[in-house]
């Protein structure tokens, strides 16, 4: 690999792959004419780098991706435009507390990533919690900062959470809330 | 053609020679930026093309000098305004192989000359029970003024089938060919798979069923010689910022007696000969479907990079894409968990869309950024195409005759760079 960087090889290249490679090992690699650990000062592991170690964790180790059995509430949407789609399963019970939580789907990195990070924040909470939660909390929860465009993959789960909360299921009776589902939408 | 920038170039010859990217790339200021702090290596042309300052100071110049409303104004800079306009399209009417003046609409761009032909054109001639042929790997600017014409008239819109690996089914187009189909709308060079469509067949085959051609060209016309006298096209639609030109600007080609019988499509001022409180007479062509103001200058900018392709060479631009084409496959091709989609280098144009296993379009186009190569990720305007392809996006690396093989290689290294910032720990 370092043969290959090196090919690319400045400051800039180098920074990148240092913030976007999750190997510790990187750290010391030889980048050809810039050695990479004198990189560090100039841009910190940080917001700038989308693919960051933890978002990569939620994209390859996903938080109770897949099919819930029982579900009470259930929602699935998509962005046309990207063909991201996720849907979220729920259980809700009498007191309006999400007691289990599941969502599945498919597309980039931060859809899927941002739906897990959703998920695993939000089992256990009251509906009163989800519907409080905004997009802005929602952009805060995924971490690094994203481009406009890169914004409607990080909120598509949250998008469908918000909505999930009032589709209760056909044959289920509980109803979350009788809310204006769109009153919390931002 | 203007050589401000101080460079002259030598005139284009017959035939193709080799092309050094080297030789023109000065020519474009944009391809001097830096991108997070490296060159940039610009491969989104079949989304849109960048611009030689030849262009830009052209249009400059018009607005700095000549500038006046075109058309029936007597004072000298309406006519410096108007002459320019008109030999604008002079200068289309000889990239297209010599067709005449009254034949060469000007557009805002290929979309609306597609749906001017599906408004005036389908709404005079396509009835409840015909058909209008379009493939699967159409733009959505080639399918969607079709299925509105469908929905006005009750007509049906057929697809022509492609096979897995990107190509017409020639076959399949010619058994649905009948007395039903109106009209066969197709992609000359598809803008994702970068297919080469065999133009010529499909028209002799739908003209020997009486059904005109509407040719999409939006991505061969940039890129290759045009000679419409040989396609015998009914119908040609292309644009002029997918080759240097500027964004507002594109061209419908029509045969003349086909646009002739047709209604004007926007009515106004231009467009007619006289307006009576009874009505209106509209205008002789190509002024009949020109209304309002036209992009003029916009125009003017387009011919400018029409003569600036022609010094570079269509047979040479489309001879150096392939190659650059041909090697992009062969790099992308070694690299495992890579797959592109599409036929082969010999019937490719310079477009390869591909898909990383593991990693999403977007993503790959994410972090491709981080290099500093600008490629597109989505469906690229073509959601059928990616239904019948079964995947939701792919990534497109398209290209211009200022790429070079070194960018080319740039791209395998960052990709396999992409690869490594998801495998799996």
């Amino acid at each position: 690999m370092s043969r290959r960087v090196a090919y690319l090889s400045n400051a800039c290249i180098a920074q990148s792959i240092l913030a976007e490679l999750r190997a510790a090992s990187c750290y010391d690699m030889d980048f050809g004419c810039v050695k990479i650990s004198e990189l560090g000062s100039v841009m910190a592991l940080s917001e700038e780098e989308i693919y960051q170690e933890h978002v990569l964790d939620h994209y390859e180790d996903p938080y109770n991706r897949g099919h819930l059995e029982g579900a009470t509430h259930q929602h699935k949407d998509d962005n046309p435009l990207c063909g991201d789609v996720i849907e979220i399963e729920l259980v809700i019970d009498e007191s309006g507390n999400i007691t289990d939580a599941y969502f599945d789907g498919e597309g980039c990195c931060i859809s899927q990533a941002s739906a897990s990070m959703l998920i695993e924040k939000m089992e256990g909470q009251h509906v009163d919690t989800v519907k409080q939660f905004s997009a802005e909390d929602m952009l805060e929860l995924f971490g690094p900062k994203l481009t406009p465009n890169r914004q409607k993959c990080c909120l598509l789960s949250w998008r469908v959470l918000q909505s999930a909360i009032y589709a209760s299921r056909e044959g289920s009776p509980r109803e979350a809330t009788g809310d204006d589902p769109q009153a919390n939408q931002e | 053609m203007s050589t401000t920038s101080g460079r002259v170039k030598v005139a284009a010859q017959d035939g193709p020679r080799e092309l050094d990217p080297h030789q023109w790339r000065g020519d474009f200021p944009i391809l001097e930026k830096k991108v997070h702090d490296q060159p940039l290596i610009y491969f989104d042309n079949a989304a849109t093309t960048q611009k030689p300052r030849q262009v830009l100071e052209a249009m400059e110049k018009l607005y700095a000098e000549h500038y006046a409303n075109v058309h029936r104004g007597i004072h000298t800079l309406s006519e410096e305004s108007t002459d320019r306009y008109e030999a604008a399209r002079d200068t289309v009417c000889r990239l297209l192989g010599g067709v005449s003046r009254e034949e060469v609409i000007f557009t805002c761009g290929t979309t609306e000359a597609i749906n001017l032909v599906a408004r005036s054109w389908g709404d005079q001639n396509v009835s409840q029970g015909d058909e209008i042929l379009i493939s699967e790997m159409e733009h959505h600017a080639n399918i969607v003024p079709w299925q509105q014409l469908a929905e006005r008239t009750g007509a049906t819109v057929r697809w022509i089938p492609i096979s897995d690996d990107g190509m017409l089914d020639q076959e399949a187009c010619g058994s649905m060919l009948s007395s039903r189909t109106k009209l066969v709308a197709i992609t000359a060079v598809s803008n994702v798979l970068g297919t080469i469509n065999p133009i010529k067949q499909i028209i002799d085959a739908a003209h020997a069923n009486d059904a005109l051609v509407l040719v999409d060209a939006a991505q061969s016309v940039p890129h290759a010689p045009t000679d419409l006298q040989s396609w015998n096209a009914d119908f040609v639609a292309f644009g002029g910022h997918k080759m240097l030109g500027p964004t507002g600007i594109g061209v419908l080609y029509g045969k003349r007696q086909l646009l002739d019988a047709m209604p004007p499509c926007l009515g106004g001022g231009g467009m007619i000969r006289r307006v009576r409180k009874e009505g209106f007479e509209p205008a002789d062509l190509p002024d009949k479907f020109e209304a309002g103001t036209p992009p003029f200058v916009e125009a003017i900018g387009l011919a400018t990079a029409i003569e600036y392709l022609q010094q570079v060479g269509m047979q040479s631009i489309a001879a150096y894409e392939q190659q650059l084409a041909k090697l992009a496959m062969e790099r992308l091709s070694a690299i495992e968990g890579v797959r592109i989609f599409g036929p082969g280098a010999t019937d490719r144009a310079g477009i390869i869309s591909f898909q990383i296993d593991g990693v999403h379009a977007h993503d790959v186009a994410q972090i491709l950024d981080r290099f500093s190569i600008a490629v597109r990720a989505g469906h690229h305007c073509a959601m059928p195409l990616h239904l019948r392809l079964q995947v939701p996006a792919t990534a497109r690396a398209s290209f211009y005759f200022y790429n070079t093989s070194e960018e080319v290689e740039k791209l395998g290294v960052a990709i396999e760079e992409t690869q490594k910032v998801f495998r799996k720990k």
